[in-house]
């Protein structure tokens, strides 16, 4: 009742949202959502029961990090570019965007996660375009499936956007 | 207030103030790479004929999680993908450059900037790990978390 109401919504079978399976597989989580040997997260027992805790530091390698407010522009052009060709990612810290926004978007979107199934599943996606509450990629029946649950949204193109699929929240929502 | 108008302000306020970054790293990665600051972003439309998305992820607590991924290793598809991470729980592995994944130590408040496979294709510059399954993220027995 809680997790298959969109199975006809161009899914070739009822969607199970993981939030669902989480709460109900007990010890043992579904055949679908083992991965083979070779394509598991090789976590240290520390890692994945507790040691993820963020701020554990470890003294590991990590991705570099770059101060996107420093005044020499020049240096920060080369700092991105340098972490772009040789990692491809970075750590972008001072961005500007302001901490009560992020703190605004995260709060917002866990209250969309933690509403009632009922009305998570108004949004429920499909795979026509992906817009909405989704637990899967691809058609493929009987395939292999991730850990997690999505909302997914077209921002630009303006003509992709379409407000009809943006979630309300509950009015107690900060 | 009602909760649908300021869940649209907040996603519509972020969307818009990640999408000014997002712009602003490509013009620092263009001319870090040696092109026209403006190059880069014009290689996928301009300003405001970019497409952009958002994707809110949720990685519910799992009793294996040394079974599964919350998402399997993949490229980002696209440019530019600017991910914010929980705060308190990490999640996210990349491929270093010597090939062997690595759990990232995000850094509060940061985004994590990851280039997409299309920066190669249009910069015709050889980035690394573009080409290759380069990010995945791992999910916790007692921790629910969740990325934007």
């Amino acid at each position: 009742m809680t997790s298959c109401f969109n199975g006809g919504a161009g899914w070739p079978e009822p969607v199970v949202r993981v939030q669902h399976v989480s709460d109900t597989c007990g010890d043992t989580i579904p055949e679908r959502y083992v991965k083979p040997p070779s394509e598991r997260p090789c976590l240290s027992p520390a890692a994945a029961s507790s040691g993820g805790v963020g701020g554990g530091g470890g003294g590991g390698p990590n991705i570099p990090v770059v101060d996107l407010s420093m005044l020499d522009v020049d240096a920060t052009s080369r700092a991105v570019a340098a972490a772009c060709r040789e990692w491809g990612f970075f750590q972008a810290v001072n961005h500007g965007v302001r901490p009560e926004l992020l703190r605004s978007a995260r709060a917002a979107w866990r209250g969309f996660f933690r509403q009632p199934a009922v009305v998570r599943e108004r949004y429920a996606n499909s795979p026509a375009t992906y817009e909405g509450y989704g637990s899967r990629l691809g058609t493929a029946k009987g395939g292999p499936l991730d850990w997690g649950d999505y909302y997914f949204l077209h921002l630009l193109p303006a003509s992709l956007k379409s407000h009809e699929k943006w979630p309300s929240l509950p009015s107690s929502l900060r | 207030m009602h909760g649908r108008r300021r869940c649209r302000g907040t996603t519509e306020e972020y969307g818009e103030e990640v999408l000014q970054l997002c712009r602003r790293v490509m013009r620092l990665l263009s001319s870090g790479l040696g092109l026209e600051a403006g190059r880069l972003q014009a290689a996928f439309g301009g300003e405001g004929g970019e497409g952009a998305c958002l994707r809110v992820n949720l990685y519910p607590r799992c009793p294996q999680p040394e079974l599964t991924l919350g998402v399997a290793g993949h490229s980002d598809p696209g440019g530019m993908t600017m991910l914010l991470v929980d705060d308190h729980v990490k999640g996210l592995q990349v491929r270093s450059p010597d090939g062997q994944w690595i759990i990232v130590d995000p850094v509060p408040d940061a985004f994590i900037v990851n280039v997409g496979d299309q920066i190669q294709v249009r910069s015709h510059i050889d980035i690394y790990t573009t080409t290759i399954f380069n990010s995945r993220t791992y999910v916790h027995v007692t921790y629910t978390y969740m990325s934007l």
